[in-house]
Order: structure tokens, then sequence, then C-alpha cells
């Protein structure tokens, strides 16, 4: 039975608020007591504070290890997935058991002559076909999906919006059967509203429909955020599917940022997840962001992290019992409408729509990953310090997810319905990531080095002074492995232009990762640590459109 | 299965974490597993042995047993005792030792200076001089080759070039130097000159070749301590017979300060400290203006020092300028005592020939000489209940024969020194008993200078010709 929890942070009691409140303040307390006791230990007691930071750099390592080998486990999936010819992948999943006959018949001639990669693709398709005959999953007509892409669009200009829609149009699914949705802000003046339309008239022709959706400001009880805009926007597409009878069941709805442009075989994917999937209606299908609109001209520490944002999802990817959905993803529009849509009071609305997905339906909702990308426009400003300053604000922003902790941990003591150790792996999970973000990178960099830095005299004298210095060097010598593996996937993950990168440009880029203690430490775990140390103390972030340039 | 993969790598990593966090963390504090140990016990605790030595890549032997790492080398896991500890490098005479190792902590061997088999002299100049100047800056050494005054020579270390500087200095060829008064770290020197029977005191600034000030007072610097700021003088101190007189050395036409009364003085910078006959320490301005007394604002109390023979004068020297005003002062008498207005209060009977106050970096130490010793305090080992009163000495080497001058070298942690049968290198910082070793034989009545930066001394070699040795490297 769906639950009726309000995922918002409008609290019913005051006993809500009260455990709201605990927990918003958890994270930002953990983290800010380690950092904090970290540096006093440092200087008050040097040598026990040398053997936390053993341990810290420890679990760093191993960390740093375990990243790495799913990172190219799912970069290998990546890859393999590449040449997948999504829509016959679909034409026989619908099928059924006809269809998986009539490819393991053809098996044996598509395998002759193969590459390694599409030999495990061709495997992986017979895996899935067998699975879906096996359970018996009704699959829906590949004619009957319908895809509902909604764009929020607030500042930006045409220049940044047509490419997306160029995109859906290039896509191996039929544009016919997509209904691109342009969400405006009322507020951001009429000029937004007369792009929107003058893109709409046109492009609708190529579309199943083409709408403009012109969020109202000040509506009660919606704070000035994106999930307010998405939401307006998709009440709109539910109407227009009502009105043409088209089940929600069969629209899948994919929720974009202006910047987004979904590759060729993206929707084509998306369907297949979808078909295949044997709770379509209860699971998002999260992508591979990644940052090819301008990465390569970006300055080096945004080409790092947003990088190293893609890397993250593609290790996420690896554990789909735990993913949570991030930036642009798809979802089940009937799901979406079910639950009412995503929140109109937090920032954090791609990552809140899953939390509020899991808590509606007692846990049955899961997301499903995807290999396949979705390119972004990397953050670049008028110039390199206005850059610096809008990273930090988006990473910041990203960091707010944090914002969803007190609710899920809310929802967590008071709705029965999702067992305890699922409750249990979520908090862990939810609160590892935030207070490893923040702290790991200070912790690494800056506050393990302090003992030895400040030495007295009396740790100067001990063995564990000698000792630590050396330990360091061999732990981050063994971490330089997982280095070596990063930098050589990031080259790989670069984008493919017409125009090939000169050697000389990859090694440099090649040579920019080793500005990563710095870059991660203050543009990433110091952000981390604002979001959760303003949520501590209730403050609240505003809504910033990040700024990108082409 | 990539469930099933990432459960076994998660069980695999948390295992290593568990075994190898506890057990890096208890080899890092000197633990080892030692379950053959007579007393029972499976964890043993150990030291460290951390030896640098200058040149580095010396072969450590520690108990007669070869370690592979060369130096810089950290030798672990040495259980508590006394190690016979050797460096060995080819080209250089082998180093031993003794160190103490004990649980849990460091023995430190920093840097350990090796000597060359054949020791690198390189004569500077040719030429034969009567003095050498306790002075060297900025690559330039002092000379004087005979007892005029035109004779004052500056060599540059880098080019070789000789100029004789006292050109400018008028009547300079008719002055004979009877004697060079100079102060510690200080590129001023005062001439005690004489010229046709009248004594003439000469101030000249070595470092900017310029002279600053001829003045021919009535006094005897045999009898009289003569004092100035070590940088940029202004004013030249004369304390005679219980009496300051303080010249000013810009405006000739300026008359003296004077104050009586005084025991003892000292200057530092833009202030002036005396001590009146009553032990009262007043402090003024460099010209004795707005006088304050010391022993009254902070407390200082020098009864101690009644001790001391009435007849008994003190150079005053304040060491450290600690918060909220209180300041530690040395007093050193006309014997060679030492003494302070923190406990013990009496720090040497008597002897000091010199002394030296290093405060650099994480260093906070005096150095002193006598003929026959050379102790050391070191501020830094002493122990928390002692804070507000001296370390004891230390005292490094006893047995010199005339200890005329010291110097501390290769970052304070040995120290040159020059005696009766030549110039020693003494280690000041590998604990006791204290290396010494002969670095060269010099004329006896010149002082060595060190040139930190070269690692080399300067010095006149009995034929009085200007040596220069690389002590190591």
């Amino acid at each position: 039975m769906p639950s009726s929890f309000i995922f918002s942070h409008e609290t019913a009691t005051a006993r809500d608020r009260r455990r709201e409140r605990f927990f918003a303040m958890l994270p930002g307390t953990i983290s800010g007591s380690i950092l904090i006791g970290m540096t006093v230990l440092s200087f008050a007691h040097p040598i026990t504070a040398a053997m936390f930071i053993v341990a810290i750099n420890f679990y760093w390592l191993f960390r740093m290890l375990y990243m790495t080998v799913f990172l190219s486990i799912a970069y290998m999936v990546l890859a393999v997935e590449k040449e997948t010819d999504w829509i016959s992948r679909c034409h026989l999943l619908e099928q059924g058991k006809a269809g998986l006959e009539n490819f393991r018949r053809e098996l044996p001639g598509l395998r002759h002559h193969a590459s390694l990669r599409r030999r495990i693709n061709l495997r992986n398709q017979e895996r899935e076909l067998r699975q879906v005959a096996e359970q018996g999953i009704h699959v829906p007509a590949f004619d009957s999906i319908y895809h509902v892409v909604i764009i929020a669009a607030t500042k930006e200009g045409k220049g940044v919006i047509e490419p997306g829609i160029q995109g859906m149009l290039v896509s191996q699914f039929p544009s016919s059967r997509i209904v691109p949705v342009i969400a405006v802000e009322g507020r951001s003046g009429p000029q937004q509203e007369h792009m929107a339309r003058g893109l709409k008239d046109f492009y609708q022709k190529n579309f199943f429909d083409f709408l403009v959706a012109v969020h109202p400001d000040h509506i009660s009880g919606e704070a000035r955020v994106k999930g307010a805009n998405v939401s307006y926007a998709a009440r709109q597409a539910a109407r227009l599917f009502e009105e043409k009878k088209i089940p929600f069941e069969n629209v899948i709805v994919s929720c974009f940022d202006a910047d987004t442009i979904p590759s060729a075989r993206y929707f084509a994917a998306l369907t297949y997840h979808f078909m295949r999937h044997p709770r379509r209606t209860r699971a998002s299908f999260q992508p591979i962001p990644v940052y090819h609109n301008n990465i390569l001209q970006a300055p080096a520490f945004v080409r790092i992290l947003e990088t190293g944002s893609s890397f993250f999802q593609l290790i996420e990817a690896t554990n789909p019992e735990k993913l949570v959905t991030f930036s642009s993803h798809s979802m089940s529009f009937k799901a979406l409408v079910e639950i009412g849509y995503w929140p109109v009071d937090m920032i954090s609305d791609d990552s809140a729509i899953f939390w509020k997905a899991l808590i509606h339906y007692g846990g049955d909702y899961r997301v499903v990953p995807m290999y396949v990308t979705l390119s972004m426009d990397a953050v670049m400003a008028e110039n390199f310090w206005k850059t610096v300053k809008t990273v930090y604000v988006q990473k910041m922003r990203w960091a707010w997810g944090v914002e969803n902790f007190p609710i899920v941990m809310r929802a967590f003591l008071t709705e029965k319905g999702i067992p305890w150790i699922n409750k249990i792996r979520y908090t862990i999970k939810l609160l590892e990531m935030h207070v490893s973000w923040a702290t790991l990178g200070f912790l690494v960099t800056v506050i393990g080095w302090l003992p030895a830095i400040f030495a007295s005299q009396e740790f100067s004298n001990s063995v564990m002074f000698y000792n630590s210095s050396r330990i360091s060097g061999l732990i981050f010598n063994l971490a330089s492995s997982t280095f070596v593996v990063t930098i050589y996937l990031s080259q790989r993950l670069l984008p493919r232009h017409k125009a090939r990168i000169p050697p000389l440009k990859r090694i440099v880029y090649a040579l920019e990762w080793f500005l990563i203690p710095l870059v991660f430490t203050f543009l990433s775990s110091l952000p981390s640590l604002d979001a959760q140390t303003r949520l501590a103390r209730g403050k609240m972030l505003h809504f910033l459109v990040t700024e990108k340039k082409r | 299965m990539l469930l099933w993969l990432r459960k076994i790598l998660f069980y695999i990593l948390l295992a290593l974490y568990c075994i190898l966090t506890p057990y890096t963390i208890m080899a890092g504090m000197g633990y080892v597993l030692q379950p053959s140990s007579g007393d029972g016990e499976l964890l043993q605790k150990t030291g460290v042995l951390a030896v640098e030595s200058d040149p580095s890549a010396a072969t450590v032997w520690v108990n007669g047993k070869k370690f592979s790492n060369k130096t810089p080398a950290l030798i672990s896991e040495l259980f508590p005792g006394t190690y016979e500890i050797r460096l060995e490098k080819k080209g250089y005479q082998p180093w031993q030792k003794k160190a103490r190792i004990a649980v849990q902590k460091a023995t430190r061997l920093m840097p350990v200076i090796l000597l060359p088999q054949h020791p690198r002299q390189e004569i500077v100049s040719s030429k034969k001089f009567a003095a050498l100047l306790p002075y060297s800056g900025d690559f330039k050494i002092f000379t004087l080759q005979n007892e005029s005054l035109r004779s004052l020579t500056k060599i540059d270390l880098l080019f070789g070039k000789e100029t004789r500087i006292a050109k400018r200095i008028p009547g300079a060829a008719a002055m004979k130097v009877l004697d060079i008064i100079s102060i510690p770290e200080s590129a001023i020197m005062l001439f005690v000159l004489e010229r046709q029977g009248r004594k003439h005191f000469l101030l000249y600034d070595l470092s900017r070749e310029k002279m600053l000030r001829i003045l021919s007072p009535d006094l005897d610097p045999g009898k009289s301590i003569l004092q100035w700021q070590p940088k940029k003088p202004d004013t030249l101190y004369i304390f005679k017979d219980h009496q300051l007189q303080g010249m000013d050395l810009r405006n000739p036409l300026q008359p003296a300060f004077l104050i009586s009364g005084v025991r003892g003085m000292g200057v530092e910078k833009k202030r002036l400290y005396y001590l009146k006959e009553d032990l009262e320490l007043w402090e003024s301005g460099r010209k004795g203006e707005e006088p304050f007394s010391l022993s009254q604002k902070h407390a200082i109390r020098l009864d101690f020092l009644k001790e001391f023979s009435d007849e008994e004068n003190f150079r005053i020297e304040p060491l450290k300028h600690e918060l909220f005003g209180t300041e530690w002062f040395l007093f050193w008498t006309d014997h060679g005592g030492l003494a302070s207005n923190y406990p013990p209060y009496r720090l040497v009977d008597k002897g000091v020939l010199g002394y030296r106050y290093i405060l650099e970096g994480d260093e906070d130490k005096m150095l002193y000489w006598t003929s026959r010793e050379i102790g050391l305090f070191d501020f830094l080992k002493q122990e928390e209940e002692d804070e507000g009163a001296w370390p004891p000495a230390a005292i490094l080497y006893r047995t010199g024969a005339n200890i005329r001058n010291a110097v501390c070298a290769f970052d304070n942690t040995h120290i040159i020194f020059q005696d009766d049968h030549g110039i020693w290198l003494l280690e000041a910082a590998h604990g006791f008993p204290a290396h010494v070793r002969l670095l060269a034989k010099a004329a006896a009545d010149t002082p060595v200078l060190y040139h930190e930066r070269q690692k080399s001394i300067y010095f006149l070699n009995v034929d009085r010709q200007l040596i220069r040795q690389k002590i190591t490297g």
C-alpha cells in the first residue's frame, strides 16, 4: 500500500520538526567534529593523531582501490554497450520467447569474426532475453512507448537549449513519439517564453507534440526551485496524454537540464531498459552524465571535477541496489504522477524524487543504471575566478542533496513498509557518502600532515614521527596505481571529436590530474562541508542557476 | 554477478583493513612481534635510529651489522640499549659512536659530518698576514698584512681579488694598529690605533667599508668595556670606573652623556641597559634618555649579584623578550662568571671567555666557552616543571688548551673552536660523549672564521697564509 508520507521540509507536528532538526544537524556535526577533532588532536596529542591518520589513509586507500576496480568494470560495460543496436533489441524483446529463439538461431553467425566486445554484448543480450522469457515479464509493444522530455530553462538561451532538441531529432528512437516540454519560469520574463515558443513553432512538426509550460510565480507552498518548475510542466504533459488517451504506464519521463544533449542511442536504450524491467512503473533510469559539450575548452580544474563526477556515477552504476538518481535522469511517468511529481520546495529535486518514490512505495522502488551517456555543459564563466566561484556554488548545490537526509530519516522512523535492514543500509550509505565527501579531502591533503609540520619536540623524538611519514608515503605510492587507472580512463572518456586531440594536449590533460588534491579539497570537500554546515545551522540554500558558456 | 563481486571485494578489503591498519599502527609505534622473547611478552617495544650524514650515502653499521640503507637512513625495530654506530664512506674518515636507543623514541644522529681522509685546503692568498679580522660576511674576509692600518685588506672570496680599503682613512699610513675590539655578529670593529705616541680609536664598518668615527678619548681599552650597537651604531659606550659614558658617533659636537654609579652595561638595538651600584637594573633610550628601573617595573631580583666581588663589572645582555614584559638577562663578569636573573642565577663561576645565544628556527640554546671547556644550555630540553629556570649546562668538552674562539656550525649542530692545538670540530647535538675531531693546525693568535654556506673555515696557517678548508662534501 502506498505511503501517505509527505516528502517535504514542511512537517506536520512539533515532534517531526524536532526529529527533522536533529537529523539536519547530524551530518554537519559529524563532519565538523571529525575535522576539528583531528586538528586539535594533531596539536594536543600528535601521536594519537598520527595513529588516526594512518587509519584514515588506509581507509582512503582501500576505498580508492575498491572504487577503481568498479570504475574499470563500469567503463568496460560502457565500452561494450556503445555498439549496441538498441532498437533491434527492443523489437526482439517484444517478440518474447519467439524473439529469444530467433536470436539464438542467429547467434553463431553474429559471433563469427566478432570482436570480444561484440561477443560480450551478444552474450548479455541473450541472457536478458532469456530472463524476460523465463520470468514471464509482460513486455509492452515498442510502438506503444512514448517519451516526454522536460527541459528546465530559467535563463538559458536558444543556443543552449536547441542542441538538446536536435539531439532528440537524430535519436534512433522515432521522434514522432517524443514530446519535448520546455519548462520556463514566468519570472524569467517574456523573452524566455518567446524563445521557447519560437523553438516549439520550428520543431513541433517533428515530434508527437511540443509543449511550452510557463510556470507562474508565487504559487503557495512552492519555493523558487527547479522541482516546482518541472512539476508544473509534468502536469501539463499529463493533461496532454490524458487527452490523447495514452496510458501513463507506457510513458517514460526524462527530466533534463537546459544544456543536456542526449546521444542518438539514449532514448532507444532507455526504451529497452524500460521494456525489459519487470516492475517498470516502480523504477527510475539513470544514465552516465558526461560533460562533453565543452569539456575541452573548460579550465583544467573544471575538467577534473566533471570527469570525476562522471566516474562517480559510473561506479555507482555498478551498485544498482543503492543507486540514487542524479542530475538528468528518466523514470516511469506513471510513478511520477502517483507520487505527486517532484518536491516543490527542495533544491535537490534529482535525488529527492528517488527518495520520495522509495518511501511512497514502501521500499519497492529501484534505480536502473544505464550504460549510456548524456552530455552536458561543464561550468564555464566569463573569467577564471568567476568560473571558480560558479563551480563552488554548483558543487555546493550538488552537496545540498544532504537536505534529503533529515526527511528520509524522519520517514524511516515512521514508515513501516521498508524493511529495517534496507533502512540501515540506506542510512549508512547516505551518511557515509556525505561525511566522507566533506572530510576526506581535508583529512588526506591537509590535516594528515599537521602533526608532522607542527611537531612538538616530544613528537619529533618519537618513533611514530619518523614512521608516520614513511607509512603515508607507502600508502600514497600504493594509491598511485589507482591514480594511473584514473588518468587512463579519463583520457578514454574524453570526447572523440572530428578533429583528433593532439598528443601534447593529451599529455597536458593527463598531468592535470596532479591538481586533484587541491581541487578535490577546495572545490569538492569544502562546498560539501559548507552545505552541511548551512543545513545544520538551519540556513536554507537558494537555488542558483549555474552559469555555463559554450 | 556484480553483486557477488562487490560483496567478495568488500569483505576482502575489509579484512585487509582490519588486519593491516592495527598492524601498521603498532609497527609505527615501534612494537614488534617477538614470540620467542625471554620475558614472555609477545609484543616488544623498540626504537629507531635516524642517521643523516654530510656527505650522504654513507654505509651504516650497527653493532657490526651492515644495513642496506645508506644515509639518510632510518633503522627501525632496534631493541632498547646501547649500539655501536659506524659510518663509512670511501674517501672519508670513518665515524664511530655509541648511541643509546630508547623505547618508542627516535635517536637522531643528524647530521654526522664525515671528514675527508685528506683535508682539502686551498691557499686563498699566498701573502703573509699579520692578522685576520673576526668577521666574514657576503664572501669577504678582512686582514692586516702588517701593523699599519694602511695594510687593511679586503679579500673577495668569490673572485680572489684583494683590495686595500684603508686608503680613504686620513693618516692611515701613519697609524699603527695596537688592538682590534669586536663584538659578536657585528661588522663594526673598533681599532685601537697609535699615531705619534697618542692613542686613537677608529670605529669602522667592514660590511660597508666605511669609517664611522675616529675618537681620541682618554681611556685604556684594557680597563674599559667598549660597546656599540651591532648594526648601524650611533653611540659608542665606554664603561670605566663605574661610569658609563656615551659618545655620539654621528654628531661630534654633541656632548657625551654620563651615568655614574654603574656596575654593568649592555646595549641592544635601540635600548641601553645598565646596572647601578645598588644592583638595580635600568633601561633607557640609547642616549640615556627616559630611564626607568626594570627592577621595579618587572620585579627583577638581582640580589644574587652580591655574591660577585665588588670589583667585578658586568656586561649585560637581554636574551628573550617574552610576552607581558618578563625578560631574561645574562650577566657576564670581568672574571668570566655568568649569571642570570632566573634560577639557578649563578650559571658559571668564572672563566667564561665568550658565549653565543642561538635562537633560530626551533633552536633555543646558549653556547659558552672557557679556556678549557665548552658548555651548552639547551632550553628545549627543559622539563616542564623547570620552566622559568635555566636548564643545567651540558659540558660538551672539558680538555681544551686555551680555547680562544668558538662558533656554531652546520645549522648549530656542531661547534668549531680553536685552541693551542688547532681547530676542532665538536658535535653538539648527538648526546654524550660528544665527538671531537681535529680539522687543522692554525696560527695561534688569529681567529678561525666559519662560512656556513660554503661549509668551510678560513684561518691563517703557521706560515701566516690565508687558508680555506672545506670541511666536508
